[in-house]
């Protein structure tokens, strides 16, 4: 469900890059540090956008350290410390993970059943310290998965209703990344909008596996054509992103900017031209190999 | 507050240039005195100036309807009880307000998708709204795509780009400047 949002990095200067690089890298560590390795599997890149904006808007600066981790063994590379933003960021990925994973459960076959119930196994550890620290939160999870459950079993045909779990969550995650208590309602609309865009993304990648497999998807259950459905998730996604931007102008992040600037006003607009392309082709696309 | 249409000092019915031009002259006339109580006095007559063209843009009061209590509950962000009530009607309502004013509980909701339908119907019902028009072509221009591209400029997409039209007007503009087209360089 998660990592469709991501910076345009052809247009970000090199230090921006290597800073957002090493803000990833920080986030998996943190993850490892708090929930070990189990943790570690669910790291992806939308999480990365909540870490920059908690610290960008609270003005945080978190220092950066060379040092070796178990991927990449050999080099030592610049490692954000932790900070605030994403010792929240990692408590949420957490959280959302095993939403989802509880989510997949319900509608894969036995055999997948199997291996998810297996990984649900190793993170009920990490869900129960994360839910501890952050209980609101995953209060407002739970409600909006147990929404979700219950529109898809009821074969909602609007796709404006269907991505409503999707868009009170991570609403409700952004309204929490605020610095100051101003800032929360602007963060939650355009969380509220993001949740909806990755929702309407999600729903066109799957749209073909979904139809073979009889499963629930909105662009479906509308009656549409595979190229139908990705022209419609194209401009519920605009309609999304426009509206997104326009939120987050109104905030002022006084650190992290060029990058926050470059993942709203360009790496929305670069996710949405990605509806259609296949998974494989899509690292080479948005330059995403390592240096 | 007073009666609104005493401040301004015309007669109940004043038609909106009326308004205007009544606000106008009586805006000029309190930032240019030098009293105690001008600055009450403004604060007075920007109300009373607000309060008529919001009366305006809602229509008529009598009205089973009252959009204004609509408006309040949707900027309080209260819009799926601003929808209930504007769904209760046993009839669906064809003026422009109603349909601007579903359209905008949906907005404010992040329904996207089902506010575009209804404010293209309110512009389609009363064309000379720039409310309804703002709000129609704001989200038109999201769904096609042309955000604001902040400290990025134009879209790469050539929405707004340079055509041969642009160019031959740019042309025709500095030859004005270089002696009314009457060659020779100033």
């Amino acid at each position: 469900m998660f990592g469709y949002i991501t910076p345009s990095i052809g247009e970000l200067k090199v230090r921006e890059y290597q800073f957002y690089k090493s803000a990833y890298c920080g986030l998996c560590k943190e993850l490892d540090r708090e929930y070990g390795f189990a943790g570690r599997m669910l790291l992806n890149y939308d999480l990365v956008l909540v870490a920059l904006l908690a610290d960008g808007l609270s003005g945080t600066q978190p220092g950066c350290a060379q040092e070796r981790c178990v991927v990449h063994p050999l080099a030592r590379r610049p490692i954000c410390k932790s900070t605030s933003g994403i010792a929240f960021a990692a408590d949420a990925l957490i959280l959302l993970g095993w939403h989802k994973l509880q989510d997949d459960l319900l509608d894969e076959g036995a055999f997948r059943k199997g291996l998810l119930r297996l990984v649900s196994l190793f993170l009920k550890k990490s869900y129960r310290k994360a839910s501890a620290r952050r209980p609101e939160l995953n209060e407002q999870l739970c409600e909006a998965m147990q929404l979700q459950t219950q529109l898809e079993k009821s074969g909602c045909r609007t796709p404006d209703q269907a991505s409503d779990p999707s868009g009170r969550m991570l609403g409700a995650l952004f309204a929490q990344a605020a610095a100051e208590e101003t800032q929360q309602p602007i963060l939650y609309r355009c969380g509220m909008l993001l949740g909806r865009m990755i929702y309407y993304l999600d729903a066109a990648e799957d749209f073909a596996d979904d139809q073979k497999k009889n499963r629930y998807n909105v662009f479906v259950q509308e009656g549409l054509a595979l190229s139908d459905a990705q022209a419609r998730a194209r401009m519920l996604c605009n309609l999304c992103a426009g509206e997104a931007i326009e939120s987050y102008r109104q905030l002022q992040p006084k650190e992290n900017q060029a990058l926050l600037d470059n993942l709203f006003y360009l790496g929305l607009a670069e996710s949405i031209s990605r509806i259609g392309c296949p998974k494989s082709k899509r690292r080479s696309k948005t330059n995403e190999r390592s240096l | 507050m007073r009666d609104p249409y005493e401040i301004l000092g015309l007669r109940p019915g004043a038609t909106e240039e009326e308004i205007r031009s009544a606000y106008k002259r009586l805006a000029q006339e309190y930032s240019q005195s030098h009293e105690a109580d001008s600055a009450a006095r403004m604060e007075e007559l920007n109300q009373a100036f607000d309060f008529l063209m919001a009366n305006l843009r809602t229509g008529p009061r009598n009205d089973e309807l009252n959009y204004t209590e609509i408006r309040r509950l949707i900027n309080e962000g209260n819009a799926d009880e601003a929808l209930r009530q504007l769904n209760a009607r046993p009839q669906p309502d064809t003026s422009g307000e109603w349909n601007f004013l579903c359209g905008s509980a949906y907005y404010y909701k992040g329904w996207l998708d089902q506010a575009l339908p209804y404010f293209e119907k309110a512009t389609q019902l009363s064309p000379q709204n720039r409310e309804y028009a703002a709000a129609y072509h704001r989200l038109k221009n999201y769904a096609a795509g042309n955000f604001s591209t902040g400290p990025y400029g134009q879209p790469s997409q050539n929405v707004y780009g340079c055509s041969c039209c642009d160019m031959c007007t740019a042309l025709m503009c500095m030859d004005l400047c270089c002696g009314f087209g009457r060659g020779g360089c100033c």
